[in-house]
């Protein structure tokens, strides 16, 4: 995959040559594809063909601007070649080739060529039309407040966005071409002046030494180029919203966004990064730590609850203070299986009732949340299944892994719990820390595009902390992070931002 | 043998972890029982004991740094060489990786009799030591960043364990301690030779000295490290002698996890279950530094690639603790490591520190003659 | 494919391992909470266990079984063969000592409780008043279905109030094993078909050698430190307080002035003044706040005040007298005198010995500071 791609030999020139012979090959070589259009002219006594594809040409434009001064070429007089053709032509930036291979892909792109008899190439200009949807809300992502953009298959549309929300010159959008076989466009954003050049360095490398066939999105190539792809954790942040994506971006990091993709991601990214969420910045400091820490208990009440459930029940009955020990007992007792079974029946109900839901059109998934929540967990404990005291425990360890604002990352949560709670099966208490211990060692392990994956924690950056743990006024937070390296740390004066200017002297 | 080692510059660490380092190879299963051994000794006044023993291991790292920077980038195993020759210089680096072997095993052992006691005594020595080695083994690994770092986090992670004994403290008794400074010199030194155990692995330091990026700020880390555990010791002494009474903790061998018994939270009861359990995030820093320091030290002495040490000793240890069944053949280990462990880790030093102070002269006279 | 390969032995050995492991499924135990213990006529050791038993369709999860050995594990395992549960004791609250086995000493009775790494150390010691079995015949069914809870609720109101009752195993321990002082326990005893609070035992060293009446837990608590938030309540002869009486008639027809106190906080204090003559001052300073008063007094008059305050100083320093007398006779130091001592001996080292034979002999001065700092809404 990582093999370097051999340099592409320019083809040699098929021109000068007849139009019936141009003809023939290039149907030749669609062979199949009825819609190639290739229609004929004659301007000032030479043959002149004008091919393209129909469906991915504007074709209103092309008669107005392309076919029309074409035509009445004649009247001015003048020698038909392709300098004067270019002339009279008003659209811009035509370009010439003479490759075969360069023109087949061109006309897949929505060029259209003209042709005039034994010139020695071939001109052609741009009408691509592209369908997509227009822009809509972020709906896997979605926020209360700020930007409820998202991002769309366009990646035109996407740049643009992306262009507006950071209007600097310092924003470099360089162009990659991945995949063999139906190859797209790829685009590495960052800022020139802030992005660590080791990092940029690093990310173009894995770009341009990835070698496939074809990438499907974003996220695909996102596993493609990872640092690890074996890893349960996700090593580079993908989001669906450009707010997000240029905050990034202005904080040092980089940014990649592939064609046809509606999310683009950004990279290096910490284990902290993924509890973020632009939201935080909207809200006043205090909401926005608070919301922050309390995705951070989240996460843990999430991995360890259930775990710890199954552990105390099946081992260590005695951390359990006697009040609920008394009224566990009494609800266990009617339930034949064991702990761990218990467990994992209820997780594996709630798993397949969210797969469904996301399955179902959205009108109907919600009812079917409300249907399996309510009706199912009732009935289950009725029929002493399960004990009632394990469904809030469940339910409250999915609520907290559903505060995730990165899903991708929510699915990692949801995923740890099970070897935990097998873990907690069969050694108990210990067997939990096993797991945290081995959680700790194995992220520590980790790398996200060669940087630490739990910068600021370790290494100990600790001035980071109120960009990641929790979040101070912005009078305080003057500097960008350390931990990505930035090339400039400070974003402004802080003895400037403190100052008090409205009291009147 | 390089006397001097060069570090790839993504190996080296900031000396700020040295604080970390320090604090967690000291901290760990000899904490949970050295109260009763320094009271033995020292009696009420047990807390002077240990003030001794804070100022003169404060000596002890002192000497460490004035030998390590008398070299340009070298570790204990450099200076061997360089001092003693070949030979005798293997000879007393092997000396030094067998102590740390040992010190292994004896944690390694500890523990499990700690788990098994406390909460699974049905699960024998192999699986408690398996669960162990894997972690250990996936941390040493991942090379001497992930090494720092786990004793970072886990660091981190056990620090509330110091808020759980907000309990013991309301329940001590202060007559206990009166009167105060009854205790004779001998038998407060005694007393302060008996934390030789708990306080042992500092000499870390001596290992892990070349892959600290800025040396000249290495000293203070190292010195607060030394300041948290002797102040750890301090407060468990203290705690378990104002609430055992003297002729009870002379009795009680795990007297720090007894101290984690009596406290509960609402929501959770039997703290010293949970203490117990995450007591493995204490040990593991020291298992993970020790399996470290014994495959670089290897490496750096006889030239065995560190996968091969590791792996071997793992099965070698995994065999070993199956013969370890009574009590007292882990007192008895433990017991021959404090002794040992003194003159190696207490008094070496000083010899070191002489021997290179000549060799440093000589070598200067040397090459002003020349 | 490797490290999937590593993985899955790794998990098969876990599992493998882990099989030798015996679990402990909540719904397959009987949890102790309240065990109590007797030495019969023929020196066997018996328990009586209230135990939590879960029992599908059953709300009631209390049970109590009894059973008989040589030690007290072999007595549980005993009771064990008559359940079809595994009777564990990590959430042990109480246990309660026949009054004869405490008679004979509880050392041997408590190493069980010592030994055992799954006996919690909030484990509350009490003396049953006769046998221990006699506690668990409770017929009044609201507290029989929960009758471990009640016991140790009695010992233990409150949460977190650490008041007289209360005696946790390593307290205990620690006190047997002190030189100087001696422990004391609550009694429980049966009135009127329930378990109640009954008095303070006082022990010399591990033995109960005699006993004290509930309402000495006041003096008892605020000798051991700092007492806060305690009623006390009190007999005076009324012609002390006669002046301030709002009615002075009432001298004539009632002989005595009954009063509630809640003591804010009270704190006890022990001096040696002469280690030669054994001359020991006790101070005792507490603040009170008045709840109930059987006679309207002039309270507005801080004279009157300071009479009451002088009539129950000598209230409680006489029985403070009594107290001591009968602990002198005892030879039980409940209050920690040796404990001074000790202290202010030279070498600071004391043995049981030496202090048997001059507990006896020491001279204490009292002295009793008592402040009414309230009381209440009206002041007649």
């Amino acid at each position: 995959m990582w093999k370097k791609q051999k340099p592409k030999n320019k083809g040699i020139s098929i021109f000068p040559i007849k139009i019936d012979t141009l003809e023939k090959i290039l149907i030749d070589k669609f062979e199949g594809n009825p819609d190639l259009k290739f229609s004929r002219y004659t301007v000032s006594n030479r043959n002149v063909v004008v091919f393209f594809i129909d469906y991915q040409i504007d074709m209103a434009s092309i008669q107005q601007s392309l076919l029309q001064p074409l035509v009445e070429f004649d009247k001015n007089g003048k020698k038909l070649t392709n300098e004067t053709l270019m002339n009279s032509i008003p659209v811009n930036s035509p370009s010439t080739s003479v490759d075969i291979e360069e023109i087949l892909n061109g006309l897949l792109i929505g060029k259209v060529y003209i042709y005039i008899e034994d010139e020695k190439t071939a001109v052609d200009y741009i009408f691509a039309k592209k369908e997509s949807r227009s822009l809509e809300k972020a709906e896997t992502e979605s926020i209360v407040l700020g930007p409820q953009i998202s991002f769309t298959e366009s990646l035109s549309k996407n740049m643009n966005i992306v262009r507006w929300l950071i209007k600097s010159p310092d924003l470099v959008l360089e162009e990659f071409k991945i995949g063999k076989v139906s190859p797209k466009d790829v685009r590495l954003v960052y800022m020139k002046s802030l992005a660590n050049d080791d990092d940029v360095q690093t990310m173009r490398q894995r770009l341009k030494e990835l070698d496939v066939d074809e990438v499907e999105d974003a996220i695909v190539l996102k596993q493609y180029i990872e640092d690890s792809q074996n890893n349960l954790f996700p090593q580079f942040d993908i989001t669906e919203r450009p707010d997000r994506f240029a905050y990034n971006i202005t904080k040092g990091k980089l940014g990649v966004l592939v064609e046809n993709s509606p999310s683009g991601f950004t990279a290096p990214a910490t284990l902290f990064s993924f509890l973020e969420s632009t939201e935080d910045l909207y809200m006043r400091w205090q909401a926005g730590s608070f919301l922050r820490i309390l995705r951070f208990v989240a996460m843990f009440i999430s991995i360890l609850l259930t775990p710890t459930y199954v552990a105390a029940l099946t081992y260590q009955y005695a951390i359990i203070p006697t009040q609920i020990l008394i009224s566990i007992g009494q609800s266990r007792v009617s339930v034949p299986f064991p702990p761990i079974f218990e467990a994992l029946l209820l997780e594996f109900l709630l798993e397949l009732l969210r797969e469904a839901g996301a399955r179902l059109p959205t009108k109907v998934g919600q009812t079917m949340g409300i249907v399996g929540g309510i009706v199912i967990g009732q009935a289950a404990v009725e029929a002493g299944l399960t004990s009632n005291i394990l469904i809030i425990v469940v339910a409250m360890s999915a609520l907290a892994s559903f505060t995730t604002p990165s899903y991708l990352f929510g699915t990692t949560i949801r995923l740890i719990r099970f070897p935990l709670i097998i873990l907690a099966a069969f050694f108990g208490l210990i067997g939990i820390v096993f797991g945290i211990t081995f959680l700790i060692i194995h992220t520590l392990r980790l790398k996200s595009l060669g940087r630490p994956y739990l910068v600021p924690l370790y290494p100990l950056q600790i001035k980071d902390f109120n960009k990641v743990f929790f979040r101070t006024p912005f009078n305080h937070s003057s500097k960008r992070a350390r931990s990505y390296r930035p090339k400039f740390i400070k974003r402004f004066s802080s003895k400037d931002a403190d100052q008090i200017r409205d009291i009147d002297e | 043998m390089n006397i001097n080692v060069s570090i790839k510059p993504g190996n080296r660490i900031r000396a700020f972890y040295l604080f970390f380092i320090i604090f967690d190879i000291q901290m760990g299963v000899g904490v949970i029982g050295v109260p009763r051994f320094i009271y033995m000794e020292a009696g009420r006044d047990s807390w002077i004991a240990i003030l001794i023993a804070y100022l003169y291991i404060a000596l002890v790292i002192y000497v460490m740094f004035v030998i390590l920077k008398k070299y340009e980038n070298t570790d204990l195993f450099g200076i061997h060489a360089d001092i003693f020759g070949t030979w005798i210089g293997k000879l007393i680096s092997t000396i030094f990786i067998i102590h740390f072997g040992t010190s292994f095993l004896s944690i390694l052992l500890t523990y499990t009799e700690v788990v098994q006691l406390f909460a699974y005594h049905e699960l024998p020595n192999f699986a408690i030591a398996f669960l162990i080695m894997l972690l250990v083994l996936y941390a040493v690994f991942g090379g001497i960043r992930v090494v720092v770092g786990l004793s970072l986090l886990l660091f981190i992670s056990t620090f509330w364990l110091y808020f759980i004994l907000y309990d013991p403290i309301m329940r001590m008794d202060w007559h206990n301690f009166l009167p105060m400074f009854q205790t004779s010199i001998p038998e407060l030194l005694k007393g302060a030779k008996e934390t030789s155990y708990t306080l042992v692995g500092f000499e870390i330091l001596m290992i892990i000295y070349p892959f600290i990026a800025n040396k000249n700020k290495a000293k203070l880390p190292a010195f607060l490290g030394l300041t948290l555990s002797i102040f750890t010791v301090l407060l468990v002494t203290t705690i378990s002698i104002g609430y055992f009474a003297a002729e009870g903790l002379k009795h009680i061998d795990w007297a720090l996890l007894i101290l984690f018994k009596s406290a509960s939270l609402t929501f959770l009861e039997r703290l010293d279950y949970i203490v117990v359990m995450v007591w493995l995030m204490v040990i593991l820093p020291n298992l993970v530094f020790l399996l470290w320091a014994i495959s670089y030290g290897v490496k750096r002495v006889y030239k065995v690639p560190e996968k091969i040490t590791i792996w071997v000793l793992a099965i070698f240890y995994l065999t070993i603790v199956n013969f370890f069944h009574y009590d007292y053949q882990i007192g008895k280990l433990t017991d021959l490591i404090a002794r040992y462990s003194f003159w190696l880790i207490y008094v070496y030093p000083f010899i070191l520190l002489i021997f290179v102070l000549i060799k440093k002269r000589k070598r200067r006279q040397g090459s002003e003659e020349a | 494919m490797k490290t999937m390969k590593i993985c899955l032995i790794l998990v098969s050995l876990l599992l493998l391992l882990s099989s030798c492991m015996e679990s402990f499924q909540l719904e397959n135990l009987g949890v102790i909470l309240t065990r109590g213990t007797d030495i019969t006529d023929d020196g066997e050791i018996e328990v009586t266990l209230s135990l939590l038993q879960f029992v599908k369709d059953s709300p009631n999860v209390n049970t109590t079984i009894r059973g008989k050995g040589k030690t007290v594990k072999g007595a549980v395992r005993n009771a064990n063969t008559k359940t079809n549960q595994e009777i564990v004791v990590g959430k042990q609250e109480l246990e309660i000592y026949g009054r004869s086995a405490a008679e004979k000493g509880i050392k041997p009775l408590l190493d069980t409780l010592r030994r055992d790494a799954n006996v919690p150390n909030t484990l509350f010691l009490a003396i049953s008043e006769s046998d221990a079995s006699s506690l668990f015949n409770v017929q009044d069914p609201g507290i029989s279905a929960n009758l471990g809870e009640f016991l140790h609720g009695l010992i233990r109101p409150g949460e977190e109030k650490r008041i007289f009752p209360e005696r946790s195993l390593p307290k205990v321990a620690a006190l047997i094993n002190t030189p100087g002082i001696e422990p004391t326990l609550p009694i429980l005893g049966m009135k009127e078909g329930i378990p109640s609070k009954y008095g303070i035992a006082l022990f010399k060293e591990d033995k109960m050698v005699g006993q004290l009446p509930l309402k000495d837990e006041v003096l008892v608590q605020v000798m051991e430190g700092t007492l806060r938030e305690h009623y006390y309540e009190m007999t005076i002869p009324i012609e002390m307080v006669a002046d301030y009486l709002s009615d002075k008639s009432h001298a004539k027809k009632n002989k005595n002035v009954n009063m509630v106190y809640i003591v804010e906080k009270g704190k006890g204090n022990i001096k040696l003044k002469n280690k030669e003559k054994l001359q020991f001052k006790t101070t005792i300073n507490m603040l009170l706040n008045l709840l109930e008063i059987s006679e309207s007094l002039k309270l507005d008059n801080p004279e009157a005040i300071h009479g009451l305050e002088k009539e129950i100083e000598n209230n409680i320093k006489k029985r403070f007298e009594e107290i001591l007398s009968i602990i002198q006779e005892l030879n039980a130091d409940i209050f920690g005198y040796g404990v001074q001592y000790r202290i202010h001996k030279k070498g600071g080292e004391l043995t049981t010995e030496e202090w048997n034979r001059l507990f006896p002999k020491i001279d204490v001065e009292i002295d009793v500071n008592v402040k009414i700092i309230r009381h209440g809404e009206v002041h007649r």
